[in-house]
């Protein structure tokens, strides 16, 4: 009975953590969709600074981000473009323009606005990491104590 | 996502920038061959069907629309096009070639962008194969040498060198180089063929680049080029030729007359350096080939 209880409240602090763990990554995808902006930032001010590859080609790219990069696959195929909940009106606003951006004139004109962009992608950036680092281990150790308070009252 | 149950295989390139309303009307031709779709700020698309001309008066395309076509034409980047664009066209993938007409805006003398666009003029290459295999067979396999085609616009000067290079690169062990400036003489598929074992290609390379790059890099034994339309291009030529390399190349004059008397081409006449003149003309469906030696004699063809 002691053994079935122990295994239990086990699987209590278990439980309780992988919840913690699920929430607290909600705050990682989120710093690594931003990662993601400026990583194809990067790409397309390069490219359209020597190969001016089409863009299908230029942001071909591995991205951090499983929702930035099906975001990608959309705008590419010109369909609607689905952004993830964490992003706010305002960002969904300057996204949409980054893109509208994109292959719709000369080099220099995309480059400029690109750089421009780029700056408040950075911003967002650090303000996710600053979340992340913030809220990931508290989360984590909550869900570990909460896991714990579960044991000690099963047991 | 536009549907593409209904399209037809053989102008299906074509159809990739086209509006569907225009599509859809196409596709009715049956695959017949197209030459060319002019397409004008509101007014009925013409299009050109082998050889013979037709007006679509039910579909005219707006400004916008127009602009549609271009965007998709340069799969939604500008950019990856914007050297041909300031000089007037886009080449497609597949070798068509859309003349555009607009207001062209300036700055420091050059041309930066076209804005307001209000004609596209898409010519659609048809690669006839076999086309040049009499001059080749009867003159040019034997003797090799540099070769002017001359002919008026639309009539198949472009066709004539695609399949003469094609040949010597096939029968013959000598590096052809292409200098491609508009993307139309090399089309993808002659790219790609294994026969092309001997074919370097430079696309979007300007003639003077082009016959110094490969000359310095390619060891070519021929060089294929387009349409020579100034004195520069004439210049550049004769070194190439006078350096050892043949040159194929092509001209707009309607005659062989015609050529003589124009003075861009002074530079070509004076230096001697074709060895044949090739003349195409049409009448009605029917095109003529006339060949004619370095001293404008006529051949036996």
């Amino acid at each position: 009975m002691f053994l079935i209880k122990i295994a239990f409240g086990a699987l209590c602090v278990y439980t309780s953590i992988k919840i913690a763990k699920t929430k607290a990554m909600a705050f990682k995808e989120e710093y690594y969709f931003w990662e993601s902006v400026v990583l194809s930032c990067d790409v397309l001010i390069s490219d359209l600074s020597y190969k001016k590859s089409e863009v299908n080609a230029s942001l071909n790219v591995d991205y951090p981000s499983e929702s930035y990069a099906k975001i990608v696959a959309s705008f590419i195929k010109g369909e609607e473009m689905l952004f993830p909940k964490f992003i706010s009106q305002d960002d969904k606003i300057k996204l949409e323009n980054f893109f509208s951006t994109i292959g719709a004139s000369n080099s220099n004109t995309q480059k400029t606005a690109i750089i421009s962009q780029k700056t408040d992608f950075l911003k967002c950036r650090e303000i996710s990491k600053n979340k992340f680092d913030k809220n990931y281990s508290a989360i984590i150790k909550v869900g570990f104590a909460v896991g714990i308070m579960l044991l000690i009252l099963v047991i | 996502m536009r549907s593409n149950k209904r399209l037809s295989k053989i102008q299906y390139s074509v159809y990739e920038f086209l509006p569907e309303k225009l599509i859809k009307e196409l596709s009715a031709l049956k695959n017949k061959p197209l030459n060319e779709i002019r397409i004008r700020k509101d007014c009925p698309v013409k299009v050109v069907i082998n050889g013979e001309v037709k007006i679509l008066n039910k579909i005219s395309l707006s400004e916008a629309e127009i602009e549609r076509v271009i965007l998709r034409l340069c799969k939604n980047s500008i950019h990856a096009y914007e050297e041909q664009i300031k000089r007037g066209f886009i080449t497609s993938d597949n070798g068509e070639r859309v003349g555009i007409a607009g207001e062209f805006v300036k700055e420091n003398g050059s041309i930066l962008a076209i804005k307001n666009v209000t004609s596209l003029c898409v010519r659609i290459p048809n690669e006839v194969n076999g086309v040049s295999n009499k001059f080749y067979d009867k003159f040019y396999k034997n003797t090799g040498g540099s070769v002017l085609v001359l002919s008026k616009a639309g009539v198949g000067k472009t066709t004539f060198i695609r399949d003469l290079a094609l040949n010597i690169s096939k029968n013959e062990n000598k590096n052809v180089v292409v200098v491609d400036e508009r993307n139309e003489i090399a089309l993808k598929g002659v790219k790609n063929k294994k026969s092309n074992h001997c074919l370097d290609v430079l696309t979007y390379a300007d003639k003077h680049f082009g016959f110094t790059q490969a000359i310095r890099t390619l060891n070519p034994d021929v060089i294929v080029t387009d349409e020579l339309v100034c004195e520069e291009d004439a210049i550049s030529l004769v070194d190439t030729v006078y350096g050892g390399v043949d040159v194929i190349a092509t001209a707009h004059a309607k005659s062989i007359e015609g050529f003589y008397l124009r003075k861009r081409f002074s530079t070509l006449k004076n230096s001697k350096v074709f060895d044949y003149y090739v003349v195409i003309s049409k009448t009605g469906l029917e095109r003529n080939i006339e060949i004619f030696n370095s001293e404008f004699k006529k051949l036996c063809f």
